[in-house]
């Protein structure tokens, strides 16, 4: 495979589900690629993320949340048009409450998989559907709150539609899925979520390329009990700029940040940026 | 083939799983807690559990033989200087339904208080978690009890109630008792304390105990004992009850 067929593979890296209840960005990209598939590809690739978030008043009933991540993932393409992939995340969060007291945490979290079908494609374009779910893979702790937990313990299946325009060295991709949680630890049930993702990157030479993306995420408040949490739900959008380089064939790094541009979160939540590395390796 | 690779791959992610979740570790550290307290407490002598006799300022002697008050809410002040608070007198509160909210500066939990009970064996009231600082003051409310009010007596139904009395009064200068029963249900003013020492709560200081103490001795001082059922009198009864809060 050619270096430049490897970038246009891969120059998109996912967003994360930078959260088990925030989701953005579309994390079939990196793991499926966007581009036709050739039957028997195996796609590795590991993603390290670092976040914050803040909910409440500060002073007053501040929460903040230091999460840290790492999420394997492996992708097979049974087909020009299936793709199939699985992601499983190691995660540590931090837990800080206004009273000083802190709750920490490392476990794996839920798991997710993903099905990619494309439906038409030709030389520049190609759209198609996905289709996935979360897994509840994290194992509960019995005495930390729900953020602190490695996952929501939820089943939370997702469906949507992505679209490739591709000229090399540009390329465009756009998607947007839907996502609908069940309830999980603690009674707790996510808000139904729509996540969008538009992106487009040039490939500056051969082993380095540049992408710009707005990820977007609305979504309706959680709930506990069926009591809904007013620091919860509402739109977000993220300015996303990564650099993709390829170190040698087959293997690409990716360092990129999601800015938070749109901040229309509901009651006292903000999100800070958002720090991304990942490695992908295709045999 | 192909689908068996792929098998395998779906049972190494899920045994994975399985042992990265045995291997789950999570860590509690406790951070500030403020716990308040509240007992019944005479301002002169102790006086035993059971029936409680004293006298007013004015010299008329008390017998309480049932006595319960319903604190509906405690809240941690940080600022003492605003210019609510000050001593509110003669003045009631429209009655308010709704539970007072759980804050991190807020007990939210209504608790009945046995005034009969002894003496400086305080009844915990429930727990806060506040942020650190300096805290000035402390706000107390009493308001009608509902279900989810702690510590309901059994002998009196203490639903829809804030202050239900029962005793006799012996007037100056006769020796009958006189017999009565006061059955509030209104909302005064909230009672504002401020604390003889400032609580800093920080780093190294994360407890601390507040205890409110009931000064039921001080209820019935001024009141017209032969206007006792008009409402001006049980109004000014009330100011006495959420004043003797200290």
């Amino acid at each position: 495979m050619s270096l430049k067929i490897l970038i246009i593979y891969f120059i998109f890296i996912p967003s994360s589900f930078a959260c088990s209840t925030c989701m953005v960005g579309d994390p079939t990209l990196s793991l499926m690629g966007t581009e036709k598939s050739f039957e028997g590809r195996w796609r590795f690739s590991a993603d390290y993320l670092s976040r914050k978030e803040k909910t409440g008043l500060e002073h007053f009933n501040r929460t903040q949340l230091t999460e840290q991540r790492l999420t394997f993932g492996m992708s097979r393409a049974f087909s020009e048009k299936l793709n199939l992939s699985m992601r499983l995340p190691i995660v540590h969060k931090q837990l800080q409450f206004v009273n000083l007291a802190e709750q920490t945490h490392n476990g794996i979290g839920d798991m997710d998989f993903s099905i990619k079908w494309t439906t038409s494609h030709d030389v520049r374009h190609s759209w198609g559907f996905l289709a996935g779910s979360k897994l509840p893979t994290a194992q509960k702790i019995n005495n930390l709150d729900i953020d602190g937990q490695s996952g929501t313990g939820a089943f939370v299946p997702n469906i949507g539609l992505w679209y490739g325009f591709y000229q090399y060295p540009y390329f465009l991709y756009a998607s947007g899925i839907y996502h609908y949680a069940f309830e999980g630890f603690d009674n707790f049930k996510a808000g139904e979520a729509i996540v969008s993702t538009l992106a487009g990157q040039v490939a500056l030479n051969h082993s380095l390329a540049f992408q710009l993306a707005l990820e977007t995420r609305w979504s309706a408040p959680n709930q506990t009990n069926n009591q809904t949490d007013p620091d919860s739900g509402g739109t977000l959008g993220f300015f996303s700029p990564k650099l993709i380089y390829s170190i040698m064939p087959d293997v690409l790094i990716n360092v990129g940040v999601q800015i938070p541009v749109i901040k229309s979160l509901k009651g006292h939540h903000q999100e800070e940026t958002t720090l991304q590395i990942g490695v992908i390796y295709d045999f | 083939m192909i689908f068996n690779k792929f098998l395998i791959l779906i049972i190494f992610m899920g045994f994975l799983s399985a042992c990265g979740g045995g291997g789950s570790s999570g860590n509690v550290q406790e951070g500030i807690t403020v716990s308040f307290y509240a007992a019944p407490h005479s301002t002169l002598q102790t006086i035993p559990a059971g029936n409680k006799t004293f006298r007013t300022t004015e010299g008329v002697q008390i017998t309480l033989k049932k006595a319960f008050l319903v604190i509906w809410s405690v809240k941690l002040e940080s600022d003492c200087r605003s210019s609510n608070f000050v001593k509110w007198f003669d003045w009631l509160i429209p009655q308010a339904v709704a539970h007072a909210p759980e804050t991190p500066t807020q007990l939210g939990v209504p608790n009945v208080i046995n005034i009969l009970a002894e003496e400086g064996n305080s009844l915990k009231l429930g727990d806060i978690y506040p942020a650190p600082a300096t805290y000035c003051g402390v706000t107390t409310e009493l308001m009608k009890a509902d279900e989810d009010t702690q510590h309901l007596p059994t002998e009196i139904n203490m639903l829809n109630r804030v202050l239900y009395l029962e005793g006799e009064y012996v007037p100056l200068g006769r020796n009958e008792a006189i017999p009565f029963v006061i059955d509030l249900s209104k909302t005064p003013r909230p009672q504002q304390i401020r604390l003889s020492v400032p609580l800093i709560l920080s780093e190294v200081k994360r407890t601390a105990q507040i205890n409110l103490q009931i000064h039921y001795d001080r209820w019935f001082d001024g009141v017209d004992f032969n206007a006792l059922s008009e409402e001006n009198q049980k109004d000014f009864l009330l100011n006495n009850i959420t004043r003797s809060i200290q």
